[in-house]
Formats: structure tokens, sequence, C-alpha cells
């Protein structure tokens, strides 16, 4: 008993060591103050201000942002009729028509780069903004269908019926019931494609234009000429990104699962 | 059908009725009447079809055959907002998002000519008033008890002073206490709002306590509608004697008009308002607190042995058995000694039995 109790504990410690420890080194070397990333000197700021200085990574920061934002939004509208269209509909093949939403998820992105790639080639779509808005869109469909479609499971349409039954049309009992208890689910889901969409690079190398770039594809093509510390501090702030966003998704469920239950 | 709810005018009419879930058909061929301002249970064990009967009358469930009247308006295809008529849910189905102001000002926040803010406010503390849930108002459902819920939903489903309140068990999910003071409570609140009650339940004590009328439904048909004293005292079929009360059912011969024989016995009995003939196979039903232990001048007097004894809230019951018939009689006060194994005598009055029929072809 103490002896598996030791062995699982080591077992943990290496596992988190070997998942951790490189992002705490980028952290930590990202407040360095030399130059070379082996050396430490002392405790800075500078390559952070150098980032705010840099017009192509605020640029690239913007880009990000607009394109994870817009995605995310897209993709909630689109998931969430999604997900309760095949809540209510009679489907034969329902079951796999739910399963067939998660797709995405299990394409290699190589492969969903790609077929975006032909396929806006094939629509001669302009390669930029709208491309990449369109595929990030499709790839955050998912994360939401599946924290929406989920969260419907787990209602009971009764809220719903009442609603009905006490004189709310159905676009009104939507707005005012539907709507507000699948709310929490919609939004972790959209922080989730947000974090998804902020820091995916294979797709976007695919399908965007020579002129517009997100902070990933700079971090990527940065990384071609070597790791410069201004590289670990955006890597910083991307994971500082990130982390919140999963944060403010498990909250946001956290808080359904206590007041509306 | 008492006199009260006669004089008063039909408020729903359910004609020939009839919903079926794929092969399973769970209301047959239904009509009734419902009186305005009258108490009507729908009692039945669970998959008789009385949940459907009611969203069928609330538009939850569309009907595949016959007509629904409300005031004399056909409803029978209207939407469930389109319908005067609201329901408390089993399990209560308050809005959890909104506290219990906004649960109950609900029904008048969506409605077409919403009233004004401070006529919402008024009606909403008129409703927790009624069900004696004032200061709640900022509570959320969550923070509720059942019975707490229960009160809420009631006053979310009249404050817009439906014409019928529709009530599916809503008394299932509370403890037998609890139970029984909703049950004064909600007798009192239909006679104050004088709003008509279509309640349904599995619980028979509920129905009979409650109900003007009580219907016995049982694979999506009413056996018998009548009022609670109807029910118990001239069941129609052998079900609902054995549903509704203790009941003795006694297999018998037909002798003729009121006239039966049982164990070798002439029992004079109520006739069923069904014919039989002379030498027939028959059920009479006798309720257990009519039968009396020891011979009796007027009554039949069977013998039986004595099974079991058990005693229950003052009542003691005496179960017998009387020529491979079980027999309980029911007796009031502790004041005999009897046990298992002894002989008795069992008194049987002239009419306190009624003929009832097997309901298998029903």
């Amino acid at each position: 008993m103490k002896k598996t109790n030791k062995l699982s504990a080591a077992y943990t410690i290496l596992m988190t060591a070997l998942t951790y420890l490189p992002i705490i080194v980028v952290v930590v070397y990202s407040f360095n103050g030399s130059r070379i990333s082996s050396t430490w000197d002392g405790f800075s700021l500078k390559w952070y201000q150098s980032l705010l200085r840099d017009d192509a990574m605020l640029e690239g920061l913007f880009n990000s942002v607009i394109l994870a934002f817009s995605s995310s939004l897209l993709a909630a509208f689109i998931a969430t009729s999604a997900a309760l269209t095949i809540k209510n509909a009679r489907l034969p093949m329902k079951y796999a028509v739910s399963k067939m939403a998660l797709l995405p998820l299990i394409i290699p992105e190589i492969v969903l780069g790609m077929v975006f790639l032909a396929f806006f080639e094939l629509l001669s779509l302009p390669f930029g903004m709208l491309t990449l808005v369109i595929a990030h869109t499709a790839f955050c469909i998912p994360y939401i269908y599946t924290q929406v479609s989920s969260r419907l499971e787990g209602m009971s349409m009764v809220e719903i019926e009442a609603a009905r039954d006490l004189g709310a049309s159905p676009i009104t009992a939507f707005f005012t019931v539907t709507l507000p208890l699948i709310m929490p689910a919609v939004l972790s889901g959209m922080f989730l494609s947000f974090a998804m969409s902020f820091d995916d690079v294979i797709i976007s190398i695919f399908v965007t234009g020579v002129r517009v770039n997100t902070l990933p594809i700079i971090v990527y093509t940065q990384l071609k000429t070597g790791v410069s510390p201004k590289i670990n501090a955006l890597c910083a702030i991307m994971l500082a990104v990130t982390f919140l966003c999963y944060a403010l998704a498990a909250a946001v469920r956290k808080f359904a699962d206590k007041k509306l239950k | 059908m008492d006199k009260n709810t006669r004089q008063n005018e039909i408020i729903l009419s359910v004609k020939g009725v009839s919903k079926a879930f794929g092969d399973t058909k769970v209301i047959r061929d239904l009509s009734f009447d419902v009186h305005e301002g009258e108490f009507l249970t729908i009692l039945g064990s669970s998959g008789c079809g009385k949940t459907t009967l009611l969203r069928i009358i609330s538009g939850l469930e569309i009907p595949d055959g016959g007509e629904i009247f409300l005031a004399g308006d056909n409803i029978t295809s209207a939407d469930p907002n389109k319908r005067d008529v609201n329901t408390v849910f089993q399990n209560y189905a308050l809005f959890p998002h909104m506290n219990v102001f906004d649960n109950v000002a609900y029904p008048l926040k969506i409605a077409k000519n919403k009233p004004q803010t401070a006529e919402i406010a008024r009606r909403v503390a008129d409703a927790l008033a009624l069900v004696r849930m004032s200061g709640f108002e900022k509570r959320f459902p969550s923070s509720l008890s059942g019975g707490q819920k229960q009160r809420v939903a009631i006053a979310r489903a009249v404050i817009s002073a439906p014409k019928i309140l529709l009530l599916d068990e809503p008394l299932g999910a509370l403890d037998l206490n609890l139970r029984r003071e909703m049950q004064g409570e909600l007798k009192k609140l239909q006679k104050d709002l004088g709003i008509t009650f279509i309640y349904i339940t599995h619980d028979q004590e509920e129905a009979l306590n409650m109900s003007d009328r009580v219907a016995v439904m049982k694979n999506g048909r009413f056996l018998q509608i009548g009022t609670p004293s109807e029910i118990y005292d001239s069941p129609e079929y052998v079900y609902i004697a054995r549903f509704v009360g203790d009941s003795n059912i006694l297999p018998c011969t037909y002798v003729s008009e009121n006239t039966v024989k049982f164990a070798g016995t002439t029992l004079t009995v109520r006739e069923g308002g069904r014919g039989h003939t002379s030498g027939d196979t028959v059920f009479v039903s006798v309720r257990g607190e009519k039968i009396t232990v020891g011979a009796n001048d007027n009554s039949s007097t069977v013998n039986g042995v004595v099974d079991d004894v058990s005693f229950s809230g003052g009542v003691m019951r005496i179960s017998c058995n009387v020529h491979g018939t079980g027999i309980t009689t029911l007796r009031y006060g502790l004041d005999m000694s009897v046990s298992a194994g002894d002989q008795l005598e069992l008194s049987i009055p002239p009419y306190a039995g009624v003929i009832c029929e097997k309901d298998e072809d029903v």
C-alpha cells in the first residue's frame, strides 16, 4: 500500500514536471534581462516593452483577437442552433448526425488545413481574414456544440413547456427561458473556442494570405531564426490568455451547475 | 353528480378524444364535461393515461382524434399559450434563473397587454400572500424546499386567473404530513379563487378528500365518474372497489334482483346498473367497515376463521377466511380480543354490498 502510494506520487510529480516545467521555464525567461536565453541576468520587463513597440506584433495580436472573437461568436450561433435543432428533431440517424458535429475534433489539423485551402481555392475566395474566420469557425463549432448539447441533455424540457403553458409564444419562451438556461454552456464553449482559435497555427498557416498574420503564425515563423526572449514574452502572454479562457469557461460552468440546478 | 356543480355551466368539454404513441393507445375515445368552479380529480395508477390527458387539455399534446371545448370555444389544436388554462407541474418546473418574484410575475410580464410595473408588483404580492410565501420574493428556486417550490408554482399558475388550473400530482414529491396539510390548503384555495381545478393523482385518499367529483381512469378510459361517495359506496368495477379504500370482493351467484348467494348464504345487495340473469357469477364489493362481527338480526351471517389481526390508528383489522374468500372487517376501538385461528360470525347488512363488473374487457 505504502509502496504504491510512493510510486504513484513519484509518477505524478514526474508527469507534472514534464508538462509544466517547460512552460515555467518559458515564463521565467520572458522576464530575463539577458539577451541570451541560457544566462539569467536579473528581472526585467524589457521584452514585454519591446513587444509593445513592435508594430507587426501588435497587428498580429489585433488579428488574433478579432479572429478568435468573431469565429467563436459565429461558431456559437451555428453550434447552438445545431444543438437545439438536433435535440428537438426526430431524425432516424440522430445519433450519427450529432456525432458528425464532432468530426473536426478528430480530423488531423493538417488535413483540415489542406481541405480548407483546396476548398477556398475552388471558391476563389481571397485568402486573408475572411478565410481565417470561416476555417476557425468550422473547427470551433464542436467545442460549443458539445457544451450546449450536454447542457440540453441534462436539462428537462419541462421549464420550456411551463413557459408555453403560462402564455409564452415559442419565440418568447426561447428568449426568456431556453436561452438563459443554456447561456452558461454557450459562454463556456465560446471561451474554449477563443482559446483554441487564439493559439491555432497549423490551420491558420494554410488559409491565411500573405499579409494577414496572427500571433501564433508570428511565433512560428520567428522560431526559424532562433528562440529570442521576446518570443518567450509572447508565449507567456498567449499562455496567460489561454489559461484565462479555460478558467472563465470552468467558472461559468460551475456557476451554472450551482445556480441553475 | 352533486347539486353544486350541476347548476354551473360547462367550462370544459372533452369529446371523443383519443391519442396514441406509436402502437400504444394512451387515450381511448374519452368524453367528459367539467363544470365551472368544480374540483375534478382524475384518479388512476401510473400509465393509465392521466398525464397525457392533462397535456392534451393544456395543449402540450395534440390529440389524434376528438375535440376539446373551453368555455364554448374549440381549442383542440390551439397552441398552449393561446389557452386560458395553466398547469402546476409535477416537479414544479420553476424557472431556475429567475427569483420567486420573477417566476410568479412571468405570466403577466409576457402577456400581450402587459400590466404596469406597479400593477404587476401588487398582483405578485397578492398571489404570494395567497400561498403564504410573502417575503420570499428575492429567493431563487434552488434555495427553496419542495413545499415552498410547490406554493410558488401554484402562485405562478393562478396569477393570470386562468379559467382552469391543471394540477399534475402536485403533492407527489412531498412527505406525508406536508401532503395532508397541502390537501386542505389546495381545497381552500380552490374555493377562494373559484377557479376550476382538474387534479390528477394516484392517491385515492387525496382524490376522496378534495374533490367534488372523481374520475377513475384505467387504460385511457374513465371507468366511472362521480362524487367521492358514489365512487366509494357504489364502485361500478371490481378495479375501482380494490383501488379506492378497503374493499372485500365476494364472488357470488346471481339469484334475482338485489339477491345473490355467497358461500351458501343469501345476501341482499344493490344492483350495479347492468343486468344479470339467474345463475351468473357476479362480484359483490362490501366495504370492510360495513361488515360487523357477531350475528345481527337484519343481516346475513357467514362463518369464517381468523387469519390475521392487525391494528393501526385505533382501527382493528380482522382478516378472515370464509369458504376460501378473504374478508377483512374493520372495527373501531380495540374492544375485542380475537386472534388467528378463532371462529368468527360475520354479519353483512342488507344493501351493504354492490354488484360490480370485472373490467378485463374494458
